[in-house]
Protein backbone atom coordinates (compact mmCIF):
# COMPACT_ATOMS: atom_id res chain seq x y z
CA UNK A 1 0.00 0.00 0.00
CA UNK A 2 1.36 3.25 -0.93
CA UNK A 3 2.24 5.79 2.07
CA UNK A 4 2.29 9.46 2.72
CA UNK A 5 3.87 11.43 5.47
CA UNK A 6 1.12 13.80 7.20
CA UNK A 7 1.16 16.23 10.02
CA UNK A 8 -2.09 15.56 11.06
CA UNK A 9 -1.97 11.53 11.65
CA UNK A 10 1.92 10.77 11.44
CA UNK A 11 2.67 8.31 8.71
CA UNK A 12 -0.17 7.28 6.80
CA UNK A 13 -0.66 3.93 4.64
CA UNK A 14 -3.76 4.21 2.36
CA UNK A 15 -5.53 2.51 -0.35
CA UNK A 16 -4.91 3.98 -3.94
CA UNK A 17 -9.30 3.68 -3.84
CA UNK A 18 -9.25 6.26 -1.01
CA UNK A 19 -7.68 9.02 -3.33
CA UNK A 20 -9.69 11.61 -4.96
CA UNK A 21 -8.04 13.62 -7.77
CA UNK A 22 -8.87 17.44 -7.65
CA UNK A 23 -7.61 19.00 -11.15
CA UNK A 24 -8.14 22.25 -10.06
CA UNK A 25 -6.89 22.05 -6.07
CA UNK A 26 -8.92 24.06 -3.96
CA UNK A 27 -9.03 27.88 -3.98
CA UNK A 28 -6.08 29.27 -2.65
CA UNK A 29 -3.92 25.48 -2.43
CA UNK A 30 -4.15 25.63 -6.45
CA UNK A 31 -1.71 22.57 -7.33
CA UNK A 32 -3.42 20.16 -4.00
CA UNK A 33 -4.70 18.26 -6.60
CA UNK A 34 -4.99 14.66 -4.83
CA UNK A 35 -6.63 14.52 -1.78
CA UNK A 36 -7.41 11.67 0.97
CA UNK A 37 -10.43 11.38 2.42
CA UNK A 38 -10.23 9.90 5.98
CA UNK A 39 -13.00 9.32 8.62
CA UNK A 40 -12.29 7.24 11.89
CA UNK A 41 -14.62 5.85 14.21
CA UNK A 42 -12.24 7.93 17.20
CA UNK A 43 -12.95 10.93 15.32
CA UNK A 44 -16.81 10.83 14.14
CA UNK A 45 -18.05 12.30 12.44
CA UNK A 46 -15.46 14.73 11.16
CA UNK A 47 -14.00 13.73 7.94
CA UNK A 48 -10.62 14.78 6.71
CA UNK A 49 -9.40 16.03 3.61
CA UNK A 50 -5.67 15.09 3.77
CA UNK A 51 -3.48 16.49 0.52
CA UNK A 52 -1.16 14.25 -0.51
CA UNK A 53 0.86 17.14 -2.15
CA UNK A 54 1.86 19.18 1.71
CA UNK A 55 1.76 16.69 4.68
CA UNK A 56 0.92 19.87 6.69
CA UNK A 57 -2.54 20.43 4.78
CA UNK A 58 -5.67 18.82 6.04
CA UNK A 59 -9.19 20.04 6.46
CA UNK A 60 -11.79 18.83 8.33
CA UNK A 61 -15.11 18.50 7.18
CA UNK A 62 -18.52 17.42 7.78
CA UNK A 63 -21.39 16.34 5.10
CA UNK A 64 -22.83 18.87 4.02
CA UNK A 65 -26.02 17.44 4.44
CA UNK A 66 -26.08 16.92 8.36
CA UNK A 67 -25.33 20.47 9.07
CA UNK A 68 -28.55 21.69 6.65
CA UNK A 69 -30.75 18.50 5.76
CA UNK A 70 -32.48 20.69 3.05
CA UNK A 71 -29.03 21.57 0.80
CA UNK A 72 -28.99 21.81 -2.54
CA UNK A 73 -26.44 21.64 -5.03
CA UNK A 74 -26.61 24.20 -8.12
CA UNK A 75 -23.62 23.39 -9.95
CA UNK A 76 -21.97 25.63 -12.62
CA UNK A 77 -21.85 24.53 -15.82
CA UNK A 78 -17.74 24.77 -15.45
CA UNK A 79 -17.91 22.29 -12.07
CA UNK A 80 -20.03 19.92 -13.52
CA UNK A 81 -17.30 19.10 -16.54
CA UNK A 82 -14.53 19.14 -13.76
CA UNK A 83 -16.39 15.97 -12.50
CA UNK A 84 -17.35 15.10 -16.21
CA UNK A 85 -20.45 15.25 -16.12
CA UNK A 86 -22.89 16.77 -18.77
CA UNK A 87 -23.04 20.67 -18.17
CA UNK A 88 -27.52 20.80 -17.49
CA UNK A 89 -26.71 18.06 -14.78
CA UNK A 90 -28.71 18.25 -11.58
CA UNK A 91 -26.83 16.70 -8.49
CA UNK A 92 -28.51 15.36 -6.11
CA UNK A 93 -26.63 14.62 -3.11
CA UNK A 94 -26.04 10.99 -2.16
CA UNK A 95 -24.95 7.89 -3.88
CA UNK A 96 -21.90 8.22 -5.93
CA UNK A 97 -22.47 12.53 -4.96
CA UNK A 98 -20.93 13.13 -1.66
CA UNK A 99 -20.74 16.73 -0.60
CA UNK A 100 -18.60 18.12 2.20
CA UNK A 101 -18.18 21.20 4.01
CA UNK A 102 -15.02 22.95 5.15
CA UNK A 103 -15.09 23.50 8.76
CA UNK A 104 -13.28 26.96 10.45
CA UNK A 105 -12.10 26.70 13.66
CA UNK A 106 -11.14 29.79 14.60
CA UNK A 107 -8.76 30.50 17.84
CA UNK A 108 -11.78 32.71 19.05
CA UNK A 109 -14.96 33.26 17.70
CA UNK A 110 -17.67 30.58 16.38
CA UNK A 111 -17.13 27.09 14.39
CA UNK A 112 -18.45 27.41 10.67
CA UNK A 113 -18.88 25.71 8.00
CA UNK A 114 -18.32 26.91 4.18
CA UNK A 115 -21.62 25.86 2.57
CA UNK A 116 -21.20 28.60 -0.28
CA UNK A 117 -18.21 26.07 -1.29
CA UNK A 118 -18.74 23.09 -0.69
CA UNK A 119 -16.30 19.97 -1.84
CA UNK A 120 -18.22 17.60 -4.42
CA UNK A 121 -16.97 14.40 -4.95
CA UNK A 122 -17.88 12.07 -7.44
CA UNK A 123 -17.32 8.85 -5.82
CA UNK A 124 -17.68 6.69 -8.71
CA UNK A 125 -14.43 8.09 -10.78
CA UNK A 126 -12.85 9.50 -7.61
CA UNK A 127 -13.09 13.17 -8.95
CA UNK A 128 -13.55 16.14 -6.59
CA UNK A 129 -14.20 19.95 -6.88
CA UNK A 130 -14.58 23.03 -4.63
CA UNK A 131 -17.72 24.65 -6.00
CA UNK A 132 -18.38 27.87 -5.60
CA UNK A 133 -22.29 28.10 -5.61
CA UNK A 134 -22.88 31.69 -6.66
CA UNK A 135 -26.69 33.30 -6.06
CA UNK A 136 -27.18 30.25 -3.34
CA UNK A 137 -27.72 32.63 -0.72
CA UNK A 138 -25.20 30.10 1.27
CA UNK A 139 -22.75 31.50 3.72
CA UNK A 140 -19.13 30.36 3.57
CA UNK A 141 -19.40 31.12 7.84
CA UNK A 142 -22.70 29.04 8.74
CA UNK A 143 -22.36 29.19 12.56
CA UNK A 144 -22.56 25.53 14.01
CA UNK A 145 -21.30 25.59 17.35
CA UNK A 146 -22.05 28.41 19.54
CA UNK A 147 -19.20 29.16 21.35
CA UNK A 148 -20.50 28.84 24.82
CA UNK A 149 -20.72 25.12 24.25
CA UNK A 150 -17.08 24.48 22.46
CA UNK A 151 -15.45 26.95 25.93
CA UNK A 152 -17.28 25.02 28.73
CA UNK A 153 -15.65 21.60 27.11
CA UNK A 154 -12.09 22.77 27.33
CA UNK B 1 -19.14 53.36 -2.99
CA UNK B 2 -19.53 55.17 -6.47
CA UNK B 3 -22.68 53.91 -8.73
CA UNK B 4 -23.02 54.86 -12.03
CA UNK B 5 -25.99 53.69 -14.78
CA UNK B 6 -25.08 51.87 -17.98
CA UNK B 7 -26.72 50.76 -21.16
CA UNK B 8 -25.48 48.17 -23.03
CA UNK B 9 -22.27 48.49 -24.76
CA UNK B 10 -21.13 51.58 -22.76
CA UNK B 11 -18.23 51.57 -21.16
CA UNK B 12 -16.61 52.96 -17.67
CA UNK B 13 -12.87 54.39 -17.63
CA UNK B 14 -10.83 53.82 -14.51
CA UNK B 15 -7.40 55.32 -14.92
CA UNK B 16 -6.20 55.69 -17.98
CA UNK B 17 -5.65 51.73 -19.00
CA UNK B 18 -8.98 50.12 -17.21
CA UNK B 19 -11.87 49.67 -19.19
CA UNK B 20 -14.99 48.08 -18.11
CA UNK B 21 -18.01 47.19 -20.75
CA UNK B 22 -21.09 46.46 -20.06
CA UNK B 23 -21.63 43.51 -23.17
CA UNK B 24 -24.64 42.42 -22.13
CA UNK B 25 -27.90 42.85 -19.93
CA UNK B 26 -30.40 39.77 -18.90
CA UNK B 27 -33.20 39.74 -16.33
CA UNK B 28 -30.65 38.31 -13.96
CA UNK B 29 -27.31 38.79 -15.41
CA UNK B 30 -24.90 41.45 -16.54
CA UNK B 31 -22.00 40.47 -19.06
CA UNK B 32 -18.91 42.28 -18.42
CA UNK B 33 -15.98 42.89 -20.52
CA UNK B 34 -12.81 44.15 -18.97
CA UNK B 35 -9.77 45.48 -20.84
CA UNK B 36 -6.45 45.71 -18.14
CA UNK B 37 -3.01 45.91 -18.15
CA UNK B 38 -1.85 42.02 -17.74
CA UNK B 39 -0.38 42.49 -14.30
CA UNK B 40 -3.84 43.13 -12.84
CA UNK B 41 -5.55 39.99 -11.20
CA UNK B 42 -8.75 39.65 -12.51
CA UNK B 43 -10.79 37.45 -9.97
CA UNK B 44 -14.96 37.03 -9.34
CA UNK B 45 -15.13 37.92 -6.14
CA UNK B 46 -16.58 34.98 -4.72
CA UNK B 47 -13.41 32.63 -5.59
CA UNK B 48 -11.32 35.39 -3.45
CA UNK B 49 -13.89 34.68 -0.99
CA UNK B 50 -12.81 30.71 -0.63
CA UNK B 51 -9.73 31.29 -0.96
CA UNK B 52 -9.27 33.63 2.08
CA UNK B 53 -12.08 31.07 4.14
CA UNK B 54 -9.70 28.00 3.04
CA UNK B 55 -6.62 29.79 4.46
CA UNK B 56 -8.24 30.40 7.69
CA UNK B 57 -9.74 26.46 7.78
CA UNK B 58 -6.25 25.31 6.57
CA UNK B 59 -4.58 26.32 10.12
CA UNK B 60 -3.71 22.82 11.92
CA UNK B 61 -5.19 22.23 15.62
CA UNK B 62 -3.89 20.95 18.49
CA UNK B 63 -4.79 17.93 19.73
CA UNK B 64 -6.43 19.37 22.59
CA UNK B 65 -8.82 21.30 20.43
CA UNK B 66 -9.42 18.31 18.26
CA UNK B 67 -10.48 16.59 21.16
CA UNK B 68 -13.13 19.28 22.00
CA UNK B 69 -14.40 20.10 18.68
CA UNK B 70 -15.25 16.25 18.51
CA UNK B 71 -16.25 16.30 21.93
CA UNK B 72 -19.00 19.10 21.63
CA UNK B 73 -19.95 17.60 17.62
CA UNK B 74 -20.90 14.63 19.37
CA UNK B 75 -22.57 16.15 22.20
CA UNK B 76 -24.57 17.91 19.64
CA UNK B 77 -25.37 15.34 17.63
Amino acid sequence: MPQTQTVQFGLLEYPEEAVIEFPYGVPAFESDTRFLVLHRPETAPIIFLQSLIHAGLCFLTLPVLSIDPNYRLNLHPEYLEALELPPDTRLEIGGEIACLAILTIPPVGPLTANLLAPVVIRTDIRRGVQAIQVDSGYSHQHPILPEPERSSCS
Amino acid sequence: MLVISRRSGESILIGDEIELQVMDISSSRVKIGIAAPRHLPILRKEIKLAAQQNQEASRSLSEEELKNLIRSLQTQR
